[in-house]
């Protein structure tokens, strides 16, 4: 993992934290995680660490009838999240 | 937003289970029936409480309680109405721009959202992202002025280059090292 792919994994695992245990679609999970990274995060490498990041077992995802996939984060997530800073 | 308050995954608050019965069991029905609740203006805070306690045997002992709820619940809708618009853009541009490759149709979303979010008067996170854009910008400021002084100092030096690419008796690393010191100078030490 790059110091870039690091930093992209904490501004998602902020971003996440932030939902303070809600869910949230993936798109809205971008841009906050954006927001914490300070710069835009490709999509290509924002999806290749989410990616990551959840078979890491960081991430628990819902399918909805109407919204699409809902993700939370996971008690393995909050535990990365903090090993991490 | 990040807090040390926050709610911690793995905490087993009376407000963290309810958090986590709304998000993972209640179905949509119960969840409106909730939402005119907290809304009416026929019902105290603490008959809301009670309600809570009886039919989700979860005990919030104080209003703050509550309204932290009640906080939570609008972020989450506020969430799901910025996803819907945000795809609801993503579908459009896609339509608009067949040739954009998806982390351009990403990027012109995030921007969107960024401008409205200014636009609906959160000027934190407006900032915060127009901050993002400006540090964008010197980067590529910074980077474009480099590939110009590289591509100047190479033409200027590029008959010198040409006889260190040739030279058999230099390494492939000794060829770049000569390379970098005739373009750029010694490295500081």
């Amino acid at each position: 993992m790059t110091k870039r792919h690091i930093a992209i994994s904490q501004a998602i695992l902020e971003a996440f934290h932030e939902l303070d245990g809600g869910q949230a679609h993936e798109i809205t999970i971008h841009a906050d995680a954006c927001k914490h990274f300070r710069n835009l995060i490709p999509k290509n490498e924002y999806d290749e660490v989410f990616e990551t990041l959840n078979r890491e077992g960081c991430f628990v995802g819902v399918p909805t009838k109407f919204k699409g996939t809902l993700w939370s984060m996971s008690p393995k997530g909050e535990q990365t999240r903090q090993e991490m800073r | 937003m990040s807090t040390p308050t926050k709610l911690r995954a793995g905490t087993n608050s009376e407000l963290t289970r309810l958090k986590a019965l709304w998000r993972d069991t209640l179905s949509e029905d119960a969840k409106s029936y909730w939402q005119e609740l907290f809304i009416s203006p026929d019902v105290k805070q603490s008959q809301i409480r009670q309600q809570i306690l009886t039919r989700l045997k979860i005990n919030l002992r104080f209003d703050k309680q509550l309204n932290q709820f009640r906080d939570w619940e609008l972020d989450q809708r506020d969430r799901d109405l910025q996803a819907e618009r945000m795809l609801e853009n993503e579908r459009r541009l896609k339509t608009e721009h067949p040739d954009w490759s998806l982390d351009q149709v990403r990027a012109e979303v995030l921007r969107q959202s960024y401008l409205e979010t200014l636009a609906t008067g959160n000027f934190k996170l407006g900032l915060a992202a127009r901050k993002s854009d400006i540090a964008e910008q010197a980067l590529k400021f910074d980077r474009d002025k480099f590939e110009f002084d590289a591509a100047k100092a190479a033409l200027k030096c590029a008959a010198t280059l040409k006889l260190i690419s040739n030279n058999k008796n230099l390494s492939e690393a000794d060829k770049v090292n000569a390379a970098r010191t005739k373009l750029f100078g010694e490295l500081p030490k």
